[in-house]
């Protein structure tokens, strides 16, 4: 029996004439774009977290192991990551089946609406963290949360806190789980959108039953892409902050993230620990490297299963029946729990200058006064001035960026673009807390340290894991000759590029824009270590309110922030967006 | 009506990576095609056939050679000119159509004169893009989004594309594999005269022979990178030049025997083969103890229950019986080997039956036997 060689994928030309410029000179340029973005951090990370204590990574101040040692030999460290992995594991389990279960009635069922959902989804994804948890501090805290209160009351329980303590690991789980649904959800769409229905067809002809087709075609041939989606979550979880901040800190559940917030943000300037919150960054970065490894080797095997094709392309529909009620209602719960109960709890309390349980009698005390005072404010225009540039800004870098590399990694394989590869997705490695604070350290003393730009440079680098998954993933289901043909056609590299990759590229192009402009607006991590004075985003008003104890102030200012956010993604999905299923 | 051009390839060379090391796809591949000529390259999966067409396409990059379209050389190793796809004045249709989700079937199909490199203006744009579709019959579908064409009319719509900018040479790689049967015969005769007609050199890359047989003017068979026949379709299948060929065009009976006289009279030889001594028309190589292969074609067995009486017939009986609608194949047992006829529907052998098999002289053919291996030896039992 012959073997079969296999072949392995040829690159596809760019050739103009024989001598000419040097094919990689392109990815050559995106390479050491991308060693400045990423790898500088990085550097300056390991030099800063080899020196005392205290002092900045370029100072004349000595090299020392203590920090280290302190870091990797202690034992709070390993209690630490426990705390985080637990956590991490928890928010995983919620948001997994609920995101999966949302994916398939979208992209694969007649769910009533599903259009709309399409657009509605966007809502949870763009809805800051720290206001919903602040939110559900309100709902569910365990002296007067006004859920608690209800259920006391209801249940006529003879309790004088809970049931039910949102200051706890639980209270961490639920309100981070519900919020990384949408993401999540974004990133399985892709999955049903370009697995071949055929297949699941050829299944349900071959005589398996609509569970057994799951299990045996549909799930497997998804595993390499969830198993991406799995590790990308995890390491989100690991490093997320906003929610750690506003829950864990009161709940005495302390992780990886908080900790090197405090280290970093200690009273006295003196005191702030460069040094070791840079040592804990390290091992930070390692945990994310090895699952960075298992993130690519996951996303090597999905590249395998990839199947737009330029013909035949008709995805069939399963009709839901009577169970389309019970979808619609989860659905809606979950809008309930994630958007609407922590929303209204805000608005509620913006209108009074200090909240109130909502009662009838309270009614009378209803007043816009805090919004008048936000918007006569000269730092609230300031800030929402820096915002709106920085997102943009960050965001537009950031999508081109991942479009060029994922192009050149997909068309042009070999060493040099799986290097670019992996520079993209080095960024997942390094959380936003030790990324802002590197880049920080990096540009001390340089004239754009107090400007927009490190902030741009800060989102841009930040998201890049993201946005170039987006694009990678996207481009993989491009076939090869549809440029070819282009080419083929007369058209030239650029123009064909631009022409057909391009704009079959553009959902994917306008929903991760849109998903980056959202995500840096709405961040509370990056602007609380990085912006001072004049470079202030609407983030650090918020919290210096809510240090202050303004709970009129700063509930308005988060609905203020709430409905820009919300507004924005909606207009771009209109403007640019398109219906799920088109090939448009 | 389409400008000619005609097609030289010499002594291409191309090599690519695979697991298992480089693979020479394509050795030492030299044809021409004149100008308004199809030409056929036909192989099984893995000779070099569709690497070959790319290279002229521009779609890859060989290794040595030459290839030049009308005037223009495209490619040449000696003199370092490598044109990249859209500068050669071609049009491809390739095997998964390739055609743009995101455009309707205008747009698809007037992309080479909007985005290419000759750009008429917009009225002549759409003249010739309707011309286009006219000659496909797709006139009525041409606001139609891609994603909701059949297969067969994805087809066309490549084809009109490959074709409204009138280029020297269209390419097509396969294009009928993923057609059912019916409509691929169609398709088949389709192509031909739509091609016929507009004058242009084509270049129509196969594995399936009838295809090849039907539409070509010449076929080539290629094999592990390598040509090695070129012949008119008659030719090539009824005075195919080796072993390969002769089975990989349809099914042969391959019966070896040494040469052991000539005929000085008539031209024909003796040849003493396993089934017995044969009668066979001599052309000018075989000399006497030379090895041989009797080439034969199943149509052309006449299967009778009575011994005729005439030269190369042999006795044998039935083995196999197999109707397959407009002929029925007979496999005989005869000499000590399996004899293949294939014969019209109305007849009707029985299993076991004493038939007496005639292989007429005039349609036998020598070919030299040699170490060549066959393509499909089940004949040869």
């Amino acid at each position: 029996m012959a073997k079969i060689a296999v072949s392995l994928p040829r690159p596809l030309m760019w050739p103009l004439t024989l001598p000419t410029l040097p094919k990689n000179l392109f990815p050559v340029l995106l390479s050491l774009v991308l060693l400045g973005m990423v790898g500088a951090p990085l550097i300056v990370l390991a030099i800063a977290s080899l020196r005392p204590p205290n002092a900045l990574p370029f100072a004349d101040a000595g090299w020392t192991l203590s920090n280290l040692r302190t870091v990797f030999l202690e034992a709070d460290t390993y209690s630490l990551l426990h705390n985080t992995f637990v956590y991490a594991a928890g928010s995983l389990a919620l948001a997994l089946p609920l995101a999966f279960c949302l994916a398939w009635l979208v992209e694969r069922t007649d769910l009533p609406g599903r259009h709309v959902l399409y657009t509605a989804m966007f809502v949870p994804m763009v809805i800051p963290p720290f206001a919903v948890a602040i939110g559900w501090i309100f709902l569910l805290n365990p002296n007067n949360g006004l859920l608690n209160n209800w259920i006391r009351d209801v249940l006529a329980l003879d309790l004088m806190r809970g049931p039910f303590n949102i200051y706890s690991v639980w209270g961490m789980i639920f309100v981070t789980g519900l919020l990384s649904v949408p993401s999540m959800w974004l990133m399985f769409l892709p999955l049903f959108r370009n697995s071949d229905p055929r297949l699941e067809e050829a299944a349900a002809t071959s005589g398996a039953g609509r569970l057994q087709t799951l299990v045996r075609v549909t799930v497997p041939l998804m595993a390499p892409g969830v198993l991406a989606v799995l590790v990308y979550f995890t390491v989100i979880y690991i490093e997320i902050f906003e929610i750690p901040l506003a829950l864990g800190l009161t709940a005495n559940y302390p992780v990886l993230s908080t900790k090197i917030f405090l280290l970093v943000n200690a009273e006295e300037i003196g005191e702030v620990a460069y040094a070791i919150a840079a040592a804990f960054g390290m091992m930070f970065v390692i945990i994310g490297v090895v699952l960075m490894g298992l993130y690519l080797f996951a996303v090597r095997l999905s590249a395998r299963f990839a199947v737009v094709t330029g013909k035949g392309y008709r995805p069939g529909l399963v009709k839901l029946g009577a169970w389309k009620y019970v979808a619609l209602g989860a659905i809606g719960a979950y809008f309930l729990l994630a958007v609407l109960l922590p929303f209204l709890i805000l608005l509620w309390t913006s209108l009074l200058p200090f909240y109130r349980t909502p009662s009838l009698r309270a009614l009378d005390l209803l007043t816009i006064a805090n919004y008048t005072k936000i918007f006569q404010q000269r730092e609230f225009l300031l800030a929402l001035q820096n915002t709106v540039i920085v997102a943009a800004a960050a965001a537009s870098v950031s999508m081109l960026l991942a479009s060029l590399i994922s192009w050149f990694v997909v068309r042009r394989p070999g060493w040099l673009s799986r290097s670019l590869a992996v520079l993209s997705f080095t960024p997942l490695a390094i959380p936003a807390v030790v990324l802002a604070l590197a880049i920080l350290l990096l540009y001390k003393g340089t004239p754009i340290q107090a400007t927009l730009s490190i902030l741009i440079l800060a989102f841009a680098t930040r998201y890049l894991a993201f946005t170039t998954r987006v694009m990678h993933a996207a481009q993989l289901q491009i076939e090869k000759s549809l440029e070819e043909a282009g080419l083929v056609a007369g058209a030239r590299p650029i123009t064909t590029f631009a022409l057909i990759n391009l704009r079959l590229l553009l959902p994917a192009l306008v929903n991760g824009w849109v998903w980056v402009v959202a995500h840096a607006v709405r961040d509370f991590t990056i602007p609380l270590f990085m912006a001072f004075a004049n470079t202030l985003m609407l983030a650090n008003l918020i919290f210096l309110y809510v240090g202050a104890g303004r709970q009129g102030m700063y509930t308005a200012y988060m609905v203020v922030l709430i409905v820009m956010v919300v507004v924005i993604a909606f207009v771009a999905r209109l403007r640019f967006g398109s219906q799920p299923g088109s090939a448009h | 009506m389409v400008e000619q051009g005609k097609l030289v390839i010499e002594d291409l060379h191309m090599t690519y990576p695979t697991t298992e090391g480089p693979v020479r796809a394509v050795r030492g591949v030299g044809f021409s095609v004149e100008p308004g000529e199809f030409y056929t390259l036909l192989g099984a999966s893995g000779c070099g056939k569709t690497t070959t067409l790319r290279c002229v396409a521009g779609l890859e990059l060989p290794d040595a050679g030459r290839i030049s379209i009308g005037e223009q050389v495209v490619y040449s190793s000696a003199e370092q000119i490598m044109e990249p796809p859209y500068r050669r004045d071609i049009g491809m249709v390739f095997q998964s159509y390739a055609i743009w989700p995101h455009l309707n079937v205008f747009a698809n199909v007037s992309f080479p004169l909007v985005a290419g490199r000759r750009r008429p203006p917009r009225r002549l744009v759409r003249e010739k893009t309707m011309r286009a579709l006219s000659l496909v019959h797709l006139e009525a579908l041409a606001f139609r989004p891609a994603p909701f064409l059949s297969g067969g009319q994805q087809q066309r719509v490549a084809l009109a594309r490959a074709l409204v900018a009138e280029p020297k040479v269209l390419l097509l790689d396969e294009p009928l594999s993923n057609l059912d049967a019916k409509l691929r015969a169609e398709m088949q005769i389709e192509i031909k005269n739509l091609v016929k007609s507009l004058g242009v050199t084509t270049l129509y890359v196969t594995h399936d022979q009838t295809e090849a047989l039907t539409m070509s003017d010449k076929v080539a068979v290629m094999r592990d990178g390598v040509l090695v026949e070129e012949a008119m379709p008659r030719a090539i299948y009824l005075r195919p030049n080796s072993a390969y060929t002769a089975t990989f065009l349809g099914d042969t009976n391959l019966i070896a025997g040494t040469i052991v006289g000539r005929s000085a009279s008539d031209g024909m030889c003796h040849v003493d083969t396993e089934l017995g001594r044969m009668r066979c028309p001599a052309p000018h190589w075989p000399q006497e103890q030379d090895s041989v292969w009797v080439c034969y074609r199943p149509e052309g067995v006449s299967l009778t229950l009575e011994d005729p009486q005439r030269v190369n017939v042999f006795q044998g009986h039935i083995t196999a019986a197999i109707f397959t609608g407009d002929q029925v194949t007979y496999r005989i047992e005869a000499g000590g080997r399996v004899i293949q006829a294939k014969t019209d529907p109305h007849s009707s052998f029985a299993h076991n039956e004493r038939v007496f098999v005639q292989l007429a002289p005039e349609k036998c053919l020598l070919i030299r036997r040699g170490d060549d291996t066959v393509q499909d030896s089940s004949t040869d039992r």
